[in-house]
């Protein structure tokens, strides 16, 4: 019995030790001034202050095992930038694997909105081509920071639009990697600083863009998480090249 | 290059475990009188917490799942409970280590039902540090006993969990929940 007991808890704490979440590194202070952030027990919604009621929202599905919260500097950011309300889906032991459609019901809550673009982080991201691959016509678009779609879940005959966000030059370095991705998303064009043309027809098609220097969390506001490379840019210099990109993504496909 | 972290943590959870089962089972072996028997209990089960408030705010939904462990002396009609709560929010996975009393109030021939209150200090699990957190609650146990050595126990009411620590530097975090819980429970040997 007693070395039952101590399995037990031995179990636990190791799954629990195992299962940590990375915590939020910014201050409130570093949230543009514009921007409200609310939340509630399922969600949080960034929006412009005194904004007018969007036609066009984003519905975020966070990276796993990372704090609900580390995405909002960067969210807030684009927010700020564009006028698009994000909405983050709080994952239970922030695992999005574990309630991977919760996003849609939350997405009921915004009546007023009419045309969504969902993205992910990691295993966020994942998961929300998840969604879209068995919800194909509630999303308008999909962006993948750092992620691509689970083999069961292609999405390369989907009509929307996807852009595709590489933190380094590791992330893209498994060649082997990057053909599985390409066969599991829309048509793709890599774009760049010398070379942003996004393809005439705005729809089914993807555009991918690796950031130099970059780290898997510098999408969020945490870490360094194991196993991350060392960046070589700021995190303001990083968030501020996704911000442009996912800027650039919303008005050539007419989103604002 | 890449970076590692983490034993920080392990010493943490390590640390608490220790000081609250010491000193709950110190404390039940101090008020015990020489001489008399203690029955002592192992139970698991799950805990369910569909929820009324979050952050002080009426926001009903369900705040999370939890996997319990909990070792029991029970002396005539008082029991003191310890062990390990795992829980699944959404603030990510949390420990609790309930310390709990429990107090008979009628017993019949299968069926015992019985008071309890709670307090459990606790901690999100988060790194490189996590937060502490604590929860209290009342809640009433209808027992069931099945055979000789087990028993199913039910039990259901409010409890209030808070995290001072991720408040002040995440996000307001408080709950009031209704808390369901269904446990097996063994007699020790």
């Amino acid at each position: 019995m007693k070395t039952f007991r101590f399995l037990v808890f031995q179990t636990l704490i190791l799954f629990s030790v195992a299962s940590c979440s990375y915590r939020p590194l910014f201050a409130p202070d570093e949230i543009p001034a514009d921007i409200s952030i609310t939340e509630d027990r399922n969600s949080i919604l960034i929006e412009p202050l005194n904004g007018a009621a969007a036609d066009v929202g984003l519905l975020f599905y966070p990276g796993g095992l990372v704090d609900n919260h580390v995405y909002n500097k960067l969210l807030s950011g684009f927010s700020s930038a564009t006028g698009v309300p994000v909405v983050v889906v709080k994952m239970p032991a922030n695992l999005a694997v574990l309630d991977i459609y919760s996003g849609l019901e939350i997405v009921e809550d915004f009546p007023d909105t009419a045309r969504w673009v969902i993205a992910g982080h990691s295993l966020g991201g994942s998961m929300a081509a998840s969604v879209v691959f068995k919800y194909p016509d509630e999303f308008e678009g999909l962006i993948f920071m750092d992620s691509y779609p689970a083999n069961s879940a292609g999405l390369s005959g989907w009509s929307g639009a996807v852009l595709s966000l590489f933190s380094s030059i590791e992330k893209i370095s498994d060649s082997e990697r990057m053909e599985q991705t390409l066969s599991l998303i829309p048509p793709a064009t890599w774009i760049g600083e010398s070379s942003r043309v996004y393809p005439a027809d705005k729809s089914n098609y993807s555009v991918l863009h690796q950031i130099d220097g970059g780290s898997h969390s510098y999408f969020g506001t945490y870490g360094p998480q194991d196993g991350d490379y060392t960046p070589t840019i700021t995190r303001e210099e990083f968030h501020s090249e996704v911000i442009d990109y996912m800027r650039e993504f919303f008005d050539e496909n007419g989103w604002r | 290059m890449r970076t590692d972290g983490g034993n920080l943590m392990k010493k943490t959870v390590s640390a608490i475990v220790l000081i609250v089962l010491s000193s709950a089972f110190s404390l039940f072996g101090g008020i015990i009188p020489d001489g008399k028997e203690i029955d002592w209990q192992l139970s698991t089960g799950l805990t369910f917490m569909p929820g009324l408030l979050y952050a002080d705010q009426w926001d009903p939904g369900y705040s999370g799942t939890a996997f319990t462990f909990l070792v029991s002396g029970e002396y005539e009609k008082i029991t003191i409970s310890s062990g390990l709560e795992a829980g699944i929010t959404y603030a990510g996975i949390t420990l609790l280590f309930p310390l709990k009393g429990s107090f008979l109030i009628a017993r019949g021939k299968s069926l015992d039902f019985s008071l309890q209150a709670a307090l459990m200090p606790g901690m999100i699990m988060a790194r490189p540090t996590p937060y502490f957190l604590f929860a209290g609650e009342i809640t009433g146990e209808l027992k069931w006993h099945f055979g000789s050595r087990s028993s199913l126990a039910f039990t259901v009411g409010p409890r209030y969990t808070s995290s001072p620590s991720y408040s002040a530097s995440v996000a307001p975090y408080s709950l009031l929940d209704i808390v369901c819980g269904v446990n097996l429970v063994i007699l020790r040997d």
